[in-house]
């Protein structure tokens, strides 16, 4: 059982996360903004993070800059799921320290198998 | 009647109206915001069993919830409205168990039949949900809509064959673009056309020769960004002998994208002998994409074309073959021919040695 | 002798209702149609075919023209609020219009400016002199420094010179756009490319509004009546005129604080004329007659969506000065357009739009002034009717109150923009006082920009300050 921080101003797209997580034996926390976002994995300290990148108040590539300046986060795989779908968009995802970046319109079936692969690297 | 009768009728009737509006529309307001609160009420009730449902239907064990959504009847709001919310958002086998449940409802059926509805608002709004829902069999009603008499619906139709894909809606597409009295606009038809894909190839080789410029500049942009590599012998063809400078920009465009050395020659001699400003341009900046040294030659030749804009895409496209091209501009840059401006610039904005794709987002 | 004069003062304030009874007849003409299409708009949903503009890789980059004078303070924030926008392929061009503070320093330091080569495309003669040009190194920005010319409409020309994109974007820096402003104004030009040559978006007024880091938090009504009263009019004028000129391809003015053009075709009627106080509605002016001259098929269209908010006036000193130039501005386009009135060659524009402007809008105030006075003085002279007069407060400024309530009305019922009931009823209060004393006063103003516009046409430049783009920055 893992601890995951979702970040999405999606409503949908939160509440789907939110409970396909759950019900795979996860605790979530979800949050609607960038800086809510990020204040909750400051607080949890999650295993995991999914992170949108378009978002109010801060960018998803900016929580991600920030989590890294952090040494007690730096590690913390960090899944992008965004919109943004352009070769450079990606590149841009992994400079910041992402570690898996998804595409929107996603397969949240397949964004499961991501997850699972993450958490079970960094056990 | 005198003006003091037609003043009195005339404020009378004014009081009236603003009190009458004023007591209208709050009336309204009212009962809008007491549905919107049986809406969020049922909608609260809804989405937990809807995400329950896309949470855990794969462990099998999701039966009721699945038949509890099925049987749903809407009073405040609809479940399809939840559902179109969703449906863009997903790909794969989570969001092909959504189409289900739509199906399994009658909703797919009733977007078909509504797209024959005398009212615009209706048609538009199934035109959505097909496409949305990306249901084959909604494709024959949906292409007909391309004739509607209202341009929201057609464009509307348009997108809607986008999302549903698959060969006959390309073919729909570009058949329907290919007619003297096409009330499509492009633009729409190369995006869906795109989102179509691979699918749609054999009609968008057929289009390459068709009649229309529209339709044979569109197919050559399609199938550059898709990465059909069978069409490359076709689109050499295109930019060697079409008559239309926007069919040739197109094959460009597109070789360029498609990146094969065998289209170098044609790319060379058009490079050599085009007479057009743009087709030029695009042919240089392709010659960038394939980074054959070889053609260096070629592009430094236009690297004294009296157009800026040839000029630059030809210096952007030599320092795309590396250290050879590089050196070859900065011999340029020092002189104070033609061409030298293009190179000084290109050198300064890529001083840093970036990758070759990076640059090209220029 | 007595008689006669009873009879002259009667008989003019029967002009003076008429007037206003067919201006207001004719609003609201255009009004019920205005509400008509917005409210279908609104019922079919645009976010697919936004979301493919989005997406598409051909769609047609814009070019933003930012006009800069002694910004140093916001043009950074300005520049990233455009950034920030959701558009697939875009540039700034911004002209430096010889700041004496330390505006370039600024961005050459936030963007990584570096010289470039790029020429103008040499169609716009400006009058500022070009002193360099720089690019940002990811190509996102290109700066221009030219020397002042007093002239907002020069630095626009220059930008434009030096843009590179099909579409050209003016917008004032101090405007707040949503995120989907571009895509919204540029669906047009996408959904109709053979005909579209121009697209404006709907304005509100963004005082009152809580806002963080450039993003609208809430729409809220203003605290002033200055600006609540200004509220109501931006919708009357903006969600329901416009939308009703646009219905009919007889759009005259679209507005400078957010536009959108094709630049062939403004490169084609020579740019904007720098003279001019209100160089939107030249622009458009220009382009009807251009394309009507030449008898092309062509669309100005508005988009209702509301996109973008900017800071209107606080207090009335202010909010005076605009309007006079307003007012001083029109009677300039009018003037130099005056080809085309009443000339069938223009169609609607000649025989419908111009005559308006000119008859309902550029001489209302003198109508209003005069039947202001004929009432008082046929009081104070015990000439009056009084039932008239009364009737006259009715059927003409009710029929005013009636009007600013249903662009209320339409834009709660379509855009829901303000949600409270508190904001509702202080709106419909500054309908109101709009009627009462606002609108007198309003008049008064528009008649001192009319007079100076008339001793000032034709005179040289330097007479009228430039109140500039500073006015649009005005808060107390």
């Amino acid at each position: 059982m893992s601890t995951i921080v979702v970040v999405d101003d999606d409503a949908d797209i939160l509440g789907l996360l939110e409970y396909k997580l759950t019900a795979a034996g996860h605790q979530v926390t979800a949050e609607a903004d960038g800086e809510a976002g990020l204040a909750a994995i400051h607080e949890v300290k999650p295993d995991l993070v999914v992170l949108d990148w378009m978002m109010p108040r801060m960018t998803g590539i900016e929580v991600c800059l920030e989590l890294r300046k952090d040494p007690e986060l730096a590690d913390v795989p960090v899944l992008f799921l965004t919109a943004k779908a352009q070769e450079s968009d990606v590149q841009r995802g992994f400079a910041a320290g992402g570690n898996d970046y998804v595409v929107k319109p996603f397969s949240p079936r397949e964004l499961s198998a991501r997850i699972d692969a993450l958490l079970a690297r960094t056990r | 009647m005198s003006t003091a009768q037609v003043l009195v009728i005339v404020a009378i009737t004014n009081m009236a109206l603003i009190i009458g509006l004023a007591v209208a529309t709050a009336l309204v307001k009212v009962r809008r915001e007491r549905k919107a609160k049986a809406r969020t009420l049922e909608l609260g009730m809804l989405r937990p069993i809807l995400l329950s449902y896309l949470a855990t239907w794969e462990e099998g064990n999701a039966r009721d919830l699945g038949e509890t959504l099925i049987k749903h009847r809407s009073r405040a709001t609809s479940f399809e409205e939840v559902v179109a919310g969703l449906l863009p958002k997903l790909r794969g086998a989570d969001r092909s168990v959504l189409v289900d449940i739509l199906r399994r409802r009658g909703t797919v059926t009733k977007a078909c039949a509504d797209t024959k509805s005398w009212r615009t608002v209706r048609r538009y709004q199934a035109v959505e949900l097909l496409g949305s829902a990306g249901v084959l069999e909604g494709t024959p009603f949906v292409a007909k809509l391309l004739d509607d008499s209202n341009a929201d619906v057609r464009l509307a139709a348009v997108r809607a064959l986008g999302r549903i894909g698959g060969l006959e809606a390309a073919t729909a597409l570009l058949e329907h673009l290919d007619r003297d009295d096409a009330k499509i606009p492009p633009h729409p038809v190369t995006m869906a056309l795109l989102r179509i894909g691979t699918d749609g190839t054999e009609p968008l080789l057929i289009g390459l020769t068709a009649d229309r410029v529209n339709v044979r500049t569109i197919a050559a942009e399609v199938l550059g960004v898709l990465g059909i590599f069978s069409a490359a012998p076709y689109l050499e063809n295109r930019l060697s002998s079409d008559l239309h400078a926007s069919v040739r920009v197109g094959a460009a465009h597109a070789l360029g994208r498609l990146g094969m050395p065998s289209s170098i020659p044609v790319l060379q001699q058009s490079v050599a002998r085009e007479q057009d400003v743009e087709v030029l341009t695009a042919s240089c900046t392709a010659l960038g994409r394939i980074a054959d040294p070889s053609t260096i030659p070629t592009l430094q030749g236009a690297l004294g074309h009296q157009s800026p804009t040839v000029r630059l895409a030809a210096a952007l496209a030599m320092i795309l073959m590396g250290n050879v091209g590089m050196t070859r501009l900065r011999l340029v840059a020092q002189q104070d021919a033609l061409g030298g401006d293009a190179a000084r610039e290109i050198l300064a904005r890529y001083t840093i040695s970036v990758g070759a794709e990076s640059a090209l987002k220029a | 002798m007595h008689d006669f004069l009873v009879d002259f003062v009667n008989g003019f304030n029967s002009v003076v209702i008429i007037y206003f009874l067919i201006l207001n007849s004719f609003y609201l003409g255009l009004v019920l149609i205005a509400a008509w299409t917005t409210r279908r708009t609104t019922r079919m949903p645009a976010e697919t075919a936004l979301e493919d503009l989005f997406a598409n890789p051909l769609t047609p980059g814009v070019s933003v023209l930012v006009p800069a004078y002694n910004e140093e303070k916001s043009i950074v924030s300005s520049v990233h609020a455009v950034l920030a926008l959701r558009y697939p392929l875009m540039e700034i061009v911004i002209a430096e219009d010889g700041s004496t503070d330390n505006t370039f320093e600024v961005l050459r330091k936030e963007f990584d400016l570096i010289p470039s080569n790029r020429i103008p495309a040499g169609v716009i003669n400006t009058v500022g002199a070009v002193n360099s040009v720089h690019v940002a190194r990811d190509g996102r920005l290109v700066v221009i420094r030219k020397d002042n010319a007093r002239r907002r409409g020069d630095a626009l020309n220059v930008a434009l010179e030096y843009a590179r994109h099909p579409l050209v974007c003016m917008i004032d820096a101090d405007s707040v756009l949503e995120r989907d402003a571009l895509l919204h104004v540029v669906r047009p030009f996408v959904d109709d490319p053979d005909r579209v040559a121009a697209s404006g978006g709907a304005i509100r007024p963004i005082n009152g509004c809580p806002t963080d880091r450039g993003v609208i938090m809430d729409k809220r009504a203003p605290k002033g009546w200055a600006p609540r009263i200004q509220v109501v009019e931006y919708l009357r004028s903006f969600l329901l005129g416009r939308v009703g000129w646009s219905s009919f391809n007889s759009l005259m003015i679209i507005s400078g604080a957010f536009g959108l053009f094709r630049r062939d075709l403004v490169q084609e009627i020579g740019g904007l004329t720098p003279e001019s106080l209100a160089e939107d509605a030249d622009l458009v002016n220009g382009l009807h007659q251009r394309m009507r001259e030449e008898k092309r098929d062509y669309r100005i269209v508005f988009v209702p969506h509301p996109v973008c908010w900017t800071e209107v006036p606080e207090n009335l000193k202010i909010l005076s000065r605009q309007r006079r130039r307003w007012s001083h501005g029109l009677l300039q386009v009018l003037w130099r357009f005056r080809r085309m009135m009443a000339n069938p060659r223009y169609g609607r524009v000649g025989m419908l739009v111009l005559p308006y402007y000119l008859i309902f809008e550029l001489l209302s105030p003198v109508v209003e002034i005069l039947g202001l006075i004929a009432v008082v003085a046929g009081f104070a002279l015990g000439m009056l009717n009084t039932t008239a007069a009364v009737l006259y407060l009715l059927a003409a400024l009710g029929y005013g109150v009636l009007l600013s309530i249903v662009a209320i009305v339409v834009d709660d019922m379509t855009y829901k923009t303000y949600r409270r009931w508190s904001d509702l009823a202080v709106l419909v209060m500054a309908a109101f006082v709009e009627n009462l004393g606002f609108r007198q006063l309003h008049a008064f103003w528009r008649l001192r920009g009319l007079w100076s516009g008339l001793r000032g046409s034709n005179a040289a430049w330097g007479e009228m300050p430039r109140v500039g783009f500073t006015a649009a920055k005005a808060t107390a």
